[in-house]
């Protein structure tokens, strides 16, 4: 029983860990977690190692003395905002499932956690108003518009945009660059959202900055009193949701 | 590969080593039984079909009260074991979830306690220390099992965690030796009623038939075996019973009166101590050296015949130490005539003519010289097959057929003696032994089984007579072929394993403290052989020589930590700012990184003082350190002085 209990001990001396989070968490859906666990032992390998931390929890089968193993597991969060994971407790039944044994161990991750997105029709609003694509050219190369120019063909290039023309006149294939079309920047101001409750707001928001962004039109956002241009680049994106997710939380 | 299939196999092992264990010791059915059973059990596996529990489990209850029914209590082990082996057979069929294995482990734990309880051979160790590590890595799988029953691993992974975790088993086996050495233990024996009573040993018995048997079959069996000394081969003789009461075919002993001091004066002779491991027979006679001074043991009665018994049967394995004196002569005078000088009735008149004519008038011990040699003469042989079977035995020795073994020897001396008005009478007991000299004891078999003569000589009192010729198989002889050898070399563990381990008790864990109190106190009377005297020398030298290196080599390096971890400390400080150095990095550029201005400065200054002395051309000195340490100690003030400002400026506050 002794010898079982230094085992047990030792099992769970020595031991780092990891928690890596995906960069976008969205409250209310399901992100894959990622646990990574070194053994800093030189005789015994990490044997079944539980972890609890705060929603997470996991079981790490095998660990290789001086070496590293790593379990993905899932994991919900139901609220956005500021989430701290603190002191998360690793726990063994090694040997012999007679005790369970823990420990803490001394690690703090804070997470934000965007929220939760949730279709509401601001984005149809917003079609409505007409302010559909088209009303800006931009100078960037797409497939939309007017022909900005005729380049050398590089394979890949989709048939339809080739210049048989051009390619006729000079016996290579030429292919032909439009410009595309930029959507109408949009800039929401969160208080004059009309949705009274708060959390819905938000999620309203958060979706339909995704929504916009991801049809590529520049979002900017105006949130107490501060103002983010509109862009379209995903730091912009997360900066956004990022201060969503703590809107009201922190002042 | 699945936990699940690692579990299976440990569980599958542990069935077999069950079966192994205790084949011969209960009915061969049962060990069948559950070996069928479990080979049904790798079918259903591999077909993935179950038997409903349901099924099994009122099977099982019938099982126990069937066995229950028809329980014995003179077997109890036995019908214990052959029930367990029925239900251990049964738990294999079943669905087999984490509590199923477990109770089969428990049964097979249950199977090796009674194998223990049945052998307490050195087999029993064997078979428990691989059950040990078998149950131990079980355990673990099983508890990687229990976790996650789809867990998969590596055959890598199996073997380094077989190989890691036989440790665990490995470990503790010195552990419960310690515990076996330090638990105490009772004197009185509280299983022993469980134990299944061994046969009964033929070779010594309480009473000599003569004309019964024409052929007596040597049994190599042990009976006991005697640490002690070498001694002369002349002396071997374990005195067991006397036999005084001769009905014309057999001896028997009238029930000996206790040994009063008063009456005799002890034997006198070189005294030997002998530690007698005695084997169950049935009999109550307790053996040792003749002529025996004092036997300790509980219970043991010392009788006027100068020899021991206990009340009851010697039913199992017995501890005793026996003191006798060397000598062949009890001085004793006052004896009893009447019943030493008995004969049948209807003695032959041919016997008593021939006593007659052996006889010295007036002289004893020519008459018994006379007659010690007519029995040595070529006519009479020494033989255990074709004795005289006959009424009258003793005659058809005597006078028709001389051939016998010790006791027609032994009878026919008595009787002469005593139609010659000796007084006389039978010893039984042993004769001879093989010395074995690896353990430093005897080793008697019950074929070493012999009865003497002792008459009453007046003057000497008792005298010890061997008529029976020489050549009889009482070889003593310690290295006879290498059979022998090889058998006493066997026989030397067993010996180890009664004497140190299963006659462990209370009275031996008292011994043991007494010797080592005594051998704390004084150190000179802790002798030692010159071996081990030669081995502590050099092992405590060489255990000096290691610690000299190591303390060496500790004192160098934390001579060389010591600045090491004024810098950690340092560092540690300023991670707690929230300033981590990078492993890239150089001390400098790190610091070049701070943004506070203050602190900055602070930490800029302790840098160059211990590059300075670092990169400089001497060592740190004790005053270094701690000017290092005050400097680092002052980013903590800048830290508390920047935090107040901060909070100063907190609204709210």
């Amino acid at each position: 029983m002794s010898i079982s209990g230094v085992f047990g001990k030792t099992n769970l001396s020595k031991l780092d860990l990891t928690i890596d989070f995906p960069q976008e968490i969205y409250a209310g859906s399901r992100v894959p977690v990622k646990i990574t666990m070194r053994n800093r032992r030189r005789f015994l390998p990490a044997f079944l190692i539980g972890l609890h931390a705060d929603r997470i929890s996991a079981l790490v089968p095998f660990t290789p003395v001086k070496g590293t193993s790593s379990v993905y597991t899932g994991v919900t969060f139901h609220e956005r905002g500021l989430h701290a994971i603190e002191d998360p407790r690793v726990y063994s039944v090694f040997p012999f499932n007679f005790f369970t044994r823990f420990k803490r161990l001394r690690l703090a991750y804070t997470i934000t956690v965007l929220p939760r997105l949730k279709a509401c029709d601001l984005a149809s609003l917003y079609r409505k108003e007409g302010r559909s694509r088209g009303e800006r050219t931009s100078d960037r190369i797409g497939y939309d518009s007017d022909i900005v120019s005729i380049r050398e063909y590089v394979r890949g290039d989709p048939i339809k945009y080739i210049h048989w023309k051009a390619t006729a006149r000079t016996g290579k294939l030429k292919t032909k660059e439009h410009s595309s079309l930029s959507y109408q920047p949009v800039v929401i101001e969160f208080d004059r959202v009309l949705i009274r409750d708060i959390e819905e707001r938000i999620s309203c928001v958060a979706y339909t900055i995704v929504q916009l962004l991801r049809n590529n039109v520049p979002v900017g956002l105006k949130i107490d009193g501060r103002l983010y241009p509109p862009d379209v680049t995903a730091v912009h994106r997360l900066n956004m949701l990022r201060e969503l997710a703590v809107y009201e939380k922190h002042g | 590969m699945k936990v699940r299939t690692v579990v299976d196999v440990f569980t599958y092992i542990t069935g077999a080593l069950c079966i192994v264990a205790v084949s011969g010791h209960i009915p061969f059915m049962y060990p069948l039984l559950l070996f069928a059973a479990m080979t049904l059990s790798v079918y259903l596996d591999v077909k993935k079909v179950s038997i409903p529990r349901w099924i099994l489990t009122v099977v099982s209850v019938a099982v126990i009260l069937y066995f229950l029914i028809r329980i014995d209590v003179q077997d109890l082990i036995g019908h214990v074991m052959e029930a367990i082996f029925v239900l251990m057979g049964i738990k294999y069929l079943e669905r087999k979830e984490v509590r199923d294995f477990m109770q089969i482990y428990a049964l097979a734990l249950f199977v090796l306690a009674g194998l223990g309880l049945m052998t307490m051979g050195m087999a029993f160790v064997a078979y428990l220390l691989v059950f040990f590590l078998l149950l131990s890595l079980s355990l673990i799988f099983l508890t990687f099992y229990s976790q996650d029953p789809e867990m998969e691993l590596t055959n890598g992974t199996v073997r380094t965690m077989i190989a890691r975790c036989l440790w665990i088993p490995l470990l503790s086996i010195p552990l419960s030796a310690a515990m076996f050495v330090i638990l105490p233990r009772t004197s009185y024996p509280i299983l022993t009623f469980l134990n299944r009573p061994d046969k009964a040993r033929a070779g010594f018995t309480d009473n000599v038939r003569l004309g019964q048997v024409s052929d007596i079959q040597e049994d190599e069996r042990i009976i006991f075996r005697a640490t002690m000394d070498r001694v002369d081969e002349s002396s071997l003789y374990w005195r067991g019973i006397t036999l005084n009461h001769f009905d014309g075919t057999s001896w028997k002993s009238t029930k000996p009166g206790i040994y009063t001091p008063a009456r005799a004066r002890g034997p006198i002779g070189t005294m030997v101590s002998q530690t007698i491991y005695l084997e169950p027979y049935d009999n109550s006679s307790l053996f040792a050296l003749d002529k025996p001074v004092h036997i300790e043991f509980r219970r043991a009665r010392k009788n006027d015949d100068l020899t021991f018994t206990i009340p009851g049967f010697i039913d199992r394995r017995i501890r005793y130490t026996a003191l006798s004196a060397l000598s062949n002569v009890i001085p004793e005078e006052n004896i009893a005539l009447k019943t030493h000088l008995q004969l049948p009735a209807d003695l032959s008149p041919r016997l008593v003519s021939l006593a007659k004519g052996l006889a010295v008038r007036g002289d004893r011990n020519a008459t018994v010289q006379r007659i010690l040699g007519h029995l040595a003469s070529d006519r009479y042989s020494y033989s255990l097959k074709d004795l005289p079977v006959s009424k009258n035995p003793l005659e058809t020795f005597l006078f028709d057929s001389p051939r016998g073994n010790c006791e027609y020897f032994a009878s026919a001396m008595a009787v002469l003696l005593r139609v010659n008005d000796i007084p006389s009478r039978l010893v039984g007991g042993y004769h001879g032994g093989y010395y074995n000299e690896l353990g430093n004891y005897y080793l008697v078999p019950q074929k070493n089984a012999h009865v003497w003569v002792e008459a009453h000589i007046p003057g000497k009192g008792w005298v010890r007579f061997d008529p029976t010729p020489a050549g009889a198989a009482f070889s003593s002889g310690s290295g006879r072929g290498v059979l022998l050898r090889f058998q006493m070399f066997v026989d030397t563990i067993n010996y180890y394993w009664y004497g140190i381990v299963l006659t462990y008790n209370l009275e031996r864990q008292i011994s043991i403290t007494r010797t080592i109190a005594s051998g704390l106190k004084r150190p000179s009377s802790f002798s030692l052989s010159p071996l081990m005297k030669k081995t502590a020398q050099y092992s405590a030298l060489l255990a000096a020589a290691i610690g000299l290196v190591l303390l060496a080599r500790l004192l160098i390096t934390s001579m060389k930590r010591r600045e090491r971890a004024v810098l950690d400390r340092f560092l540690k400080r300023l991670e707690a700012a929230g300033y981590k150095k990078h492993a890239s990095e150089g001390l400098e550029e790190f610091l070049r990184r701070i943004g506070d201005d203050d602190l900055r400065r602070a930490c800029m200054e302790f840098a160059r003082e211990f590059e300075r002395i670092y990169y400089g051309d001497r060592g740190f000195t004790a005053d270094d350190l701690k000017r290092l340490n005050l400097l680092a100690g002052r980013i903590d003030d800048v830290e508390r002085r920047t935090k107040s400002s901060m909070a100063d400026l907190t609204p709210g506050r």
